[in-house]
């Protein structure tokens, strides 16, 4: 963990996130009720209400998911991720809102109970355009609270790393849910093909992203097949690394971060125990491996946090001969101190 | 990476499976919205419902020719949730279910009128005003025929 961590933190940074953050939902809330009066009049305030909280959740989820995947292709977009669940928990009260409209206009005032009348309202009819798209919305906006709910920092201490981050990936099932609640909902109603077309071009963006940011993850997993030698493998050349960096490598299916700093190497798991976050992306900030995800630190020769914190990453066993990095594809336990390698001058 | 095969399909056969959406000018006659013109007034009565207080009118679309319509108006008192409005052939005591004969004229309105079938004008019936939402019949009319010239 950070040795500049503290619970609550309201720096510059993060009040100028949610200040974009919130002034963007207010700004799309008035722009989409004023297009829509102007476009549609014969609406009434419920629907546009309506639809202007679930378009709003829906296209900030699209922006969440994207932030990610643009932070691997482009580390300049790094500060979008910076307080990423607030959009989160923001996407979360913008689906309630659209929710809990839904049900008072469609699904109250009758005498089925109105959670109830969400799953019975659209019986299966059999043909594809009938698939009842209510229930679709209700399971994602399940899982948007689940995580928004779980979206401190306490959560993921109690629940640890592994777990949360595990149940965080639920995220993608919510998108899915989403993309078939709007896909056999709004989408079977509306004739224009502009709808349409925008689902799919968020669709198309999204996947899109991804891909393109695993097509690199994967062109950095090429196992390393060059010399071997005491059985330490060779990784790289010392130039190879800039000065407080690291460079990644791929060791049994693992990567692995080999950082160069003060006339050293010393390679740990590329893996950070907070949030999975890349390490060799990050850099050496006061004698610490920092992660450039959210801050935590951790010593280059142990692999663990300084004290007071007790996060513990697994190290590698390095030698520096002939300006080369040979590395021990064996990892060592988690917080193992490991001897780093000399840089020859 | 199951998403992103599974997404895309499923949204393609969401958008292909969709059914047009019928266009005013393609559906039957019966179901255009073309609007009746029933400009003759060929009565007026307060007196068909004895619970409540609404004023029928019979209108006709010429005078002493074409289908009749029947419009409502009442006092504003006058509020049940979801009412409709039926016309059931015959003069049966009708006082706790929907006959099974009963035919929907539309939902209950001041501001349109509700054309009547062709029996209404040759055979006695009666109007109910039945709430959908209470799911219980509000009020039935005395049995009349609607070609019969009355005040």
């Amino acid at each position: 963990m950070s040795v500049e961590y503290k619970s609550v933190q309201w720096n510059r940074q993060k009040r100028l996130y949610d200040f974009t953050l919130v002034g963007g939902v207010a700004a799309y809330l008035v722009i989409f009720g004023a297009v829509t009066e102007f476009l549609f009049p014969f609406v009434t305030e419920e629907i546009l209400l309506m639809r202007a909280f679930g378009t709003a959740a829906f296209l900030l989820l699209h922006i969440i998911l994207c932030i990610g995947p643009l932070c691997r292709l482009n580390p300049k977009c790094l500060p979008l991720l910076y307080n990423r669940r607030h959009a989160g928990v923001t996407c979360f009260l913008l689906a309630l809102v659209h929710a809990v409209l839904v049900v008072a206009t469609y699904h109250a005032g009758g005498d089925i109970n109105p959670i109830l009348s969400i799953f019975v309202s659209s019986p299966l009819t059999g043909s594809v355009a009938g698939v009842p798209f209510q229930p679709f919305g209700f399971f994602a906006l399940v899982i948007l609270f689940l995580l928004a709910a779980t979206s401190h920092d306490f959560w993921l201490a109690n629940l640890t790393a592994p777990v949360w981050k595990a149940l965080h990936m639920g995220i993608y099932f919510a998108y899915a849910l989403l993309v078939l609640h709007v896909t056999f909902g709004t989408l079977q109603g509306e004739t224009s093909w502009f709808y349409v077309v925008a689902t799919a071009a968020g669709l198309v963006t999204v996947l899109g992203l991804h891909f393109l940011a695993a097509r690199k993850e994967i062109a950095l997993d090429g196992e390393i097949k060059n010399n071997v030698a005491d059985e330490f493998l060779d990784a790289c050349a010392v130039a190879d690394i800039p000065e407080n960096r690291a460079r990644i490598i791929c060791l049994s299916g693992e990567r692995v971060a080999i950082f160069k700093y003060d006339g050293r190497i010393s390679a740990v798991s590329n893996v950070c125990q907070h949030q999975n976050g890349p390490l060799g992306e990050g850099k050496i900030v006061s004698g610490c491996i920092t992660c450039p995800w959210h801050g935590y630190q951790y010593v280059p020769e142990t692999g663990a946090s300084p004290p007071p914190f007790a996060e513990k990453i697994p190290t590698f066993n390095v030698r520096v001969k002939n300006g080369r990095v040979w590395i021990h594809p064996q990892p060592n336990p988690a917080g193992t101190k490991t001897e780093p390698g000399l840089i020859e001058i | 990476m199951v998403l992103g095969v599974f997404l895309p399909v499923a949204f393609a056969v969401g958008i292909a499976a969709r059914k047009p959406v019928p266009l005013a000018n393609g559906l039957a006659a019966a179901l255009t919205a073309t609007t009746q013109e029933f400009n003759n007034i060929e009565w007026q009565r307060a007196d068909l419902f004895a619970k409540s207080s609404v004023q029928v009118r019979l209108l006709r679309e010429q005078n002493g020719a074409g289908k009749f319509a029947v419009a409502f108006s009442a006092a504003n008192i006058f509020l049940k949730p979801d009412l409709l409005v039926y016309w059931v052939a015959g003069n049966s005591s009708i006082t706790d279910t929907l006959p099974g004969n009963a035919q929907l004229l539309g939902a209950f309105n001041s501001s349109s009128a509700l054309v009547l079938p062709a029996e209404a004008a040759t055979q006695t019936g009666v109007l109910i005003l039945y709430s959908l939402a209470d799911n219980e019949i509000v009020d039935v009319s005395k049995p009349i025929r609607f070609n019969e010239s009355t005040r």
